[in-house]
Order: C-alpha cells, then structure tokens, then sequence
C-alpha cells in the first residue's frame, strides 16, 4: 500500500522486507526512548599484532561471508582505489551477494557495476554517482538501494538501522596499531571525519594505508582502540586526484552573477557582520561566493567566527587573512587545506557526526547562519532535488545538502535558471531530496525568490533594488518562456531507491526509468 | 521549394544544434536526436516542421542533431540548412517594434554572432552596448549561419536596458547582405569596420535607408558607429565623424591601427595616443560620442584599469570589452568619483542660486564657474543618476 508523506510523495509500507516510513516533515520525527546499537565488546593484550600483508588475508582474519554489509569512506574521492581492490578481492573469494555502504562513490567506482552484475553486490546503501546511478536507474540492481544525507547515514549506524560488518578505513598515514592520519603521506587527504563513524561502529575494522609509520602515530584523528586490522598497500589511490590542484573560480558570466547576487542580497538584508558564520564548498559557484564573500567582508571590515564544509585555499586564504576566526573542515579539497589543517591550530577536524547527525544532543549544522547549497531543479513548493536529473536518471549523492538545509539560518540554494534548455525550476520536482520548509531562497542569474514562509526575510529585503526580487512562480514562468515546457520522462512501477530524510523516514523514492 | 542538394547548419556544441537538409523522395523524414532525450522531442519536431512548411518543402530528409538548443537557435539552424539546401535567399522575416533609446555607452561587448552558448548569458551581462559580430569572429563560410543565427537572437532574446548592436563586415566583403538580413529586427546601432573615409560612412546610411524603406520599419532608425582602424581612417576622423546624421559615435580599433603603422602594441600605449586623441577630438567635433579600443589580456585586470582610467582621461565615453569579467571593472572607472559627484551638486547648486537671485557671476569656491563647466556638471549628475537607477 501507498501512503503520502508530508512532501505529498507516495511512498510504501515496505520494500525489501524493511518498514518504511513516511516523512512527516523535517523536525517531527523524534526517537524518544530508544538506546543506541551497540558493537561487541574487545579486549586489548600486550604484543598485540594487528599487521596483515595483504588485503585477502585482512579479509579472512575479519571472516567475511556472503550477504555481509561492508562499509568505506570517500576522502580520497575520484583518486581511490581501495573500493575497487577491496570488492575485486572479494569476488576472487567468490564471495557474493553484499551490500556496499560507502559514504559516496565516485566516477572510479564504475567498475564495481560488473560486480554487480556478477552478484558479488548486490545492494548498494550510499550515493549513486554517474554511470552506477544510471545503470541502477535502468533497473539492473537486484535490491532496492537506499541514499542517505551523511547527517542520516550517521544516524543509520547509531540506531543500527545499517550494522557494518567490516569497514575499510583507507588511511594516508597509519602505525602499526591501527592510529590514522589523513593529514600525511604521499595520498594526504586532510580529515577522516566520514570515516569516524564507520569506525567506532563496525564489528571489525580495517585500517588501509600507503605509509605505515611506527607508533605512536600522533595527532591522529582515528585511535588504536577501535581498529582490527592494518592492511600496507603500496598505493591506496592518485594523489592527483584525491585533492585537485589549485581550483579556479568559474568563468561563466551567469555563475559569476549568481554568487554576486547572494552575497549582495546577504549584505543587503545585514547578515554580513561580526561573528558571523557560513558553509561553504568546492563546487563550480561556491568557490566564487567563498571569495566575493571575502571581498565583501573586507570591505566591511567585519571578521566571521567561523566557516564550515569542504575546505579549499579561498577559505585558507581567509583564516591567514583574519577574515575568519576559525574553519571546520569536514573535508579538504586541495593541498592548500592540508597544509593549514596540519599547521594552523584554528583549522579543524569535525566529525560528521558532529556535523551533521539530527539524533545527537546538537550537531554544527544548527549552528549555521548560512549554507550556499546546489540543485538540479527545485520546485514552486521550494522542494529540492539533488538525486535525479529531469529524465530520471539517479546521478547525484545526498551530501550534507539536507543537514544544512535543516540546520541553519538561510538556506540559498545557488543555481543557473536552465542547463542547457532544460529549466531549473518547475512545478514538481522529479525527486525530493530536501523539503521546502527547510528552504529559504533561491538565487539564479534572473534574481532572488525567498520562501513565503519566511517573512522576516521577505520583509528584510523589501527595499532592495539592485537585485530582482520576485516570486518563485514569476521566475519559474519567465525560465520557461525561454526553454519551452519540458515533456515527462517515461518511467516503469518499480522502485530502484528510497531517498531517506535524515531522521530515518523516507522523503520519496526513484523509480526505474524506460529506455 | 524543392531541396536538390545537401545543406547543414550549427554544430553540436553545447546549447546548438546541427540541422541537416537533404533531398527526399517521399515526403518529409525527419530525424531527430537530442542531448535531452525525449524532454523537449514534440517541441523540436514542431518547430521544425513549422519551417519546413514555412518553404513549403514536400520532401526532403531532415536531420537534426540536438545539444541543448533554445527553440529559437534551432528555428535559425534549420532556416539557414533549408537555405544552404536551395541557395535560395528569402526574406520571410517579421520584426517587432522596439524604440532605439538614448544609452550609456560605457561598454559595448563582443559577442561572436556564431555561438549560441555566449548568447545566453545576453540578458544578464551588465553592458551599456552589446554587440553581436558578423565580422572577424566568423568564418568566412560561416558568414550566412551567423547572419541568420543573429537575426533569431535579436528577435528573441531579451537584451534588458543594453543597446542592440551589430557589427556587420565591410561592404566589400559582405556588409551589404548583412544589412539586408538584420535591419527588419532593428538592431539599434550598426557597427562598421575599418573605416577608412566618409564614402565608408556614406555608403552604409545609404543601404539602411533603401532598406528601412523597403522592409517598411517605420519610425525605426538605425544608428551608426563606425569603428577607426587605421592610419588613413583616423586622418580623416572627423570626415567620417560628420558625414551622417545617424552616426551616433567613433569607435577605435587599435589592433588593426598598429599593424597599420608598422608597429606594436605596447604597455604604456604610447603608440595610440595620437590616434586616440585624434578620433575624440574628431567625435566631439561633430557632437557624437567616442568608444575607446578593447583591451586584449582578459586576465589582467590591474592592466584594464589603468588603460581604462586613461581612455577615461582622454575623453573617451566608454570602451569596447572582450569579456563580460570586464564589464565591471570599466564601469567602476567610468562612474563618476565621489568627489565629482559633489563638485557637481555644488555647482549646479550655486548655479541654480545665482539664477534665482538674477546675478550674473557665478563663483564655487572663489572661483568664476562659465556655462561650460555648468553643462559638464549637469552631465556628471546625468551620468550618475542614469547608473543609481540601474
């Protein structure tokens, strides 16, 4: 049966022997009276060897079996290579039918699709990026996959939603009793805050690394006490691409004007002023915000407590400039970041737990004044999708897009009006992956529409007249006049994935997609 | 019409689209495959067969390879494959009514007339002038495409406050022709290259005229901004400046200017100083404005500045940019100071004052202010109160 949830999605009573439940809206769900899961107990004894020399035996010592849950983390991103070494030893072990739960995927990860194929996986719980999220969007996956905010997948493995059997901690630096570092090593990453949680949670976990020094391994930002396992591999991934050379800032004019019309509109309704704070990342408009923000405040003169997200040299810069009291780093996406992470005491490590997870005693996100987040389309409800691409097709993970959404003061969501032709805001959005309430403003390069259920700052941006102003149906039908209307894509009954809300209840859901 | 041979228009770059018009037996086929799926299939098969019967074509084998066009870049593609198809020229052109006004012309921007993807951002670049070239930034068999493409994007895109402008080629190449395809979507200043003397000038307003006449714009008049571009075209500067009452501004071109003279462009621009100043002198003349050179090096922004504070200093209106990143930056220079601003409402203050009293001095700080330095006020303030509205 079908039940609509609070974004008016339909959503099941059950799939794949699991009782879903619907979204009720974004603070409404509340887990009183239930107690954390809990791993088994260890012990720990004097000559303790932990040392594996190689992967196969890491697994046999961990007893892997058919239908085990294996979890890794994403720090090195489009660089790694320990999830694709990991699952190929698997299938030589003839292994099968497991679920792979990694913090998110990437376009390296492509390989594991003919894994998939052959039935060594068989149910995927974390992002779906590119050529995976198509192949499973066509129906080719035999379990329903489920994607998850990194504040919910935190949430999943405290409330033991999702029970790992093995995590897979790649590290750039590890001593031989297991303590991890990202911050050295030829494949620095900066923070292991995605893998925090894997590890204090999984009943075996195994370090990877590249560089193996001898203990103590000091600062470390995962202990000896909940590692198995320390796997020496010659290489867990290209340093080249674990952190980008220097990023630039866009060159599109249209980008350029989006970032200066959020950060004007900022200004303008006085949010940018001392001891403020914001989030911040590495995509194509972020950066240029991260920098006009810059701009802004030392024109100002006003100094922000703190900036929080994916951390690059724009944020460094400001904490050398004085512009920033402190960054919290989530995670680091050049060597500008690592370098200030391993020498500036006011650049931090913050677990996504810390971060992000709604079933804590308070997590940072609620401490945000403002988070400049993405889309690929957003509705006149200011429902936002950030999964699916108009045709359907699954392409994108979660991210923390849902956390922030939820936790700070001004969500601004900072998107071109169309890509290509297709427009960015219609009438339904083809999947939630963010509710509106928890939405505040949407800036193209037509102007700004806020959220009618934020009067205060409706009110605020009343006499603004550099920037345009308007309803977010205006925008909508003034984007359409120049694309035309979009046609529906055809999709099939079958659900290929939940899309679930932080708390744990299911926001909407992706189905298969004809071809 | 019937379609004997092979035409093809546009490419398959982002946000165009490749149309191919080949000659059929039975009726019209068309084929259509798009970047987008089947988002958007219904509208393109539409507009296509929209202008397929437009030229009436029975049979012919459509081809349309789509990469994210907007719908009026693929009703031009497919206009200009049907053409190349029949070597036919047609006007089949209807134009709405737009009034040419008075503009601010701190910048004009080049945009190629080829590339749909820079046209996008058209709505949104802050330029006093944008100007859509049909000249050096399209390929000489590309030349028919680009006219066709710039006539749909003067028809269809919304150019906000910025003046519609076109820089055609030379009549000796084909200016004429470009002429004939844009002016019924009124652009509102034609641009024209390398001029060398008043007949240059001369020729053109005669052209827009017959044309205006035949395509019956009424109450519409393009305008023109002849661009200097060499030695002998700024010895006769003010010729030029004069010779039409259309012509609304000189326009320098230092690239071609220096090659020229045989020299090369250098840091402090010493080399262009007297053809710069020749051609604001000749332009203030005549009562018309002067658009200063564009400035090559995008990435130097410190460069552009100065070169700009410069133009500023010589007299020059406004100048040319190559890239929207500009756009600010000439803008900041070309905005009257604080200071100037105040000056200014003093001025006009005291002015008003010794009006009101009936005296005939006029002093602003114990100095004696003459009609000139009143007029030059009144147009810092106009200058001034024309951007606060922005």
């Amino acid at each position: 049966m079908l039940r609509k949830n609070a974004v008016n999605r339909d959503i099941p009573d059950s799939i794949d022997n699991r009782e879903l439940h619907p979204f009720a809206g974004a603070f409404n769900t509340n887990p009183i009276g239930k107690r954390k899961f809990a791993p088994k107990l260890s012990i720990s004894k004097p000559n303790n060897d932990k040392l594996c020399k190689t992967v196969r035996d890491a697994l046999e010592k961990a007893q892997v079996r058919d239908g085990m849950t294996i979890s890794f983390h994403h720090h090195l991103r489009e660089g790694d290579a320990v999830v694709n070494m990991v699952i190929e030893e698997i299938a030589k072990m003839g292994i099968k039918n497991i679920t792979i739960f990694p913090t998110a995927l990437f376009a390296v990860h492509d390989k594991l699709i003919e894994f998939v194929k052959s039935g060594v996986i068989s149910k995927i719980e974390g992002s779906l990026n590119g050529p995976i999220g198509k192949f499973v969007s066509y129906g080719n996956m035999k379990n329903t996959c489920v994607l998850r905010s990194h504040g919910g997948r935190v949430r999943a493995i405290e409330s033991g939603d999702m029970k790992i059997d093995i995590a897979f901690i790649a590290s750039p630096t590890a001593d031989e009793f297991g303590n991890c570092s990202g911050l050295y090593g030829k494949s620095a990453c900066g923070p292991l805050a995605y893998a925090d949680i894997d590890s204090r949670y999984a009943e075996h976990v195994i370090v990877i690394t590249d560089n193996l020094v001898k203990y103590p391994l000091v600062p470390h930002s995962i202990p000896s006490t909940r590692v198995d396992t320390v796997v020496k591999v010659d290489s867990i991934g290209d340093p080249a691409l674990i952190v980008t050379g220097t990023m630039r800032i866009t060159k599109s004019p249209t980008r350029l004007l989006i970032a200066k019309y959020s950060v004007d509109f900022l200004d303008k309704i006085g949010y940018i002023k001392n001891e403020m704070n914001f989030q911040t990342g590495a995509g194509g408009i972020s950066l240029a915000v991260t920098k006009f923000m810059a701009d802004k405040m030392r024109e100002k003169n006003v100094k922000a407590k703190f900036i929080n997200g994916g951390i690059t040299k724009y944020a460094v810069e400001m904490l050398k400039e004085g512009l920033t009291d402190s960054l919290i780093d989530v995670q680091s996406f050049d060597l500008e970041a690592i370098e200030s992470m391993r020498s500036d005491k006011n650049h931090f490590e913050c677990t996504v737990d810390e971060y992000a997870n709604y079933f804590s005693k308070g997590c940072l996100v609620d401490k945000l004044d403002v988070g400049f987040l993405g889309a690929t389309e957003v509705d006149v409800n200011f429902n936002v999708n950030v999964n699916t691409h108009s045709d359907g097709l699954l392409l994108h993970g979660i991210g923390g897009h849902q956390d922030v959404a939820a936790g700070c003061d001004i969500t601004m969501i900072t998107i071109p009006a169309y890509r290509n032709r297709l427009p960015i805001i219609m009438d339904s959005v083809t999947t939630v992956t963010t509710p509106g309430e928890t939405v505040d403003v949407i800036v193209t390069e037509m102007g700004i529409a806020i959220n009618p259920l934020r009067t205060d700052l409706i009110e605020k941006a009343k006499n603004i007249k550099s920037i345009p102003i308007m309803p977010i149906h205006e925008m909508k039908n003034k984007i359409e006049k120049i694309t035309g209307k979009m046609e529906k894509p055809e999709k099939k009954d079958r659900i290929v994935a939940l899309i679930e809300y932080r708390d744990g209840t299911i926001i909407d859901v992706v189905r298969e997609v004809a071809l | 019409m019937d379609i004997k041979k092979t035409g093809v228009a546009g490419s398959e770059s982002k946000q165009d689209v490749l149309v191919k018009v080949e000659p059929g037996q039975s009726g019209l086929e068309v084929r259509i495959t798009s970047s987008l799926g089947r988002l958007y299939y219904t509208q393109i098969a539409s507009s296509v067969d929209e202008i397929a019967n437009k030229y009436g074509i029975a049979n012919a084998i459509i081809t349309v390879i789509d990469s994210g066009a907007l719908d009026y870049v693929i009703r031009a593609r497919m206009e200009s494959a049907i053409l190349r198809a029949s070597q036919e020229i047609e006007k089949k052109f209807y134009s709405e009514k737009r009034e040419a006004v008075y503009k601010l012309r701190r910048t004009r921007l080049y945009l190629p007339g080829s590339n749909p993807y820079l046209m996008q951002g058209i709505t949104y670049y802050n330029a006093d002038g944008i100007i859509l070239d049909l000249e050096d930034a399209v390929s000489l068999e590309d030349k028919d495409s680009a006219r066709m493409l710039v006539s749909y994007a003067l028809r269809n895109i919304d150019f906000g406050k910025a003046e519609k402008m076109v820089r055609i080629n030379s009549l000796d190449v084909c200016g004429a022709e470009d002429i004939e395809a844009i002016l019924p979507h009124k652009p509102d200043v034609i641009l024209i290259p390398k001029c060398e003397s008043e007949y240059d000038v001369k020729k053109v307003s005669e052209i827009l005229e017959k044309t205006e006449k035949r395509f019956n714009l009424y109450g519409y008049q393009a305008k023109i901004m002849p661009i200097i571009e060499s030695a002998k075209g700024v010895e006769n500067a003010y010729e030029i400046a004069g010779i039409s009452d259309r012509t609304t501004a000189l326009a320098f071109g230092a690239e071609d200017y220096t090659v020229s003279l045989g020299v090369r462009k250098t840091e402090g621009e010493d080399e262009l100083l007297f053809a710069k100043q020749s051609i604001v002198n000749a332009a203030k003349a005549a009562g018309i404005q002067a658009s200063d050179t564009v400035y090559s090096n995008i990435e130097d922004t410190a460069g552009l500045k100065r070169s700009t504070e410069k133009s500023k200093i010589l007299g020059f209106d406004g100048r040319g940019v190559i890239h929207p990143s500009q756009i600010d930056i000439v803008h900041s220079v070309f905005q009257p100071s604080e200071k100037e601003i105040e000056e200014a409402k003093e001025i006009i203050e005291v002015f008003n004052k010794a009006k009101e009293d009936g005296s005939g001095v006029v002093k602003h700080k114990g100095k004696m202010i003459d009609m000139p330095i009143v007029l030059r006020a009144m147009r810092v303030m106009s200058i001034y109160k024309t951007i606060n509205q922005e």
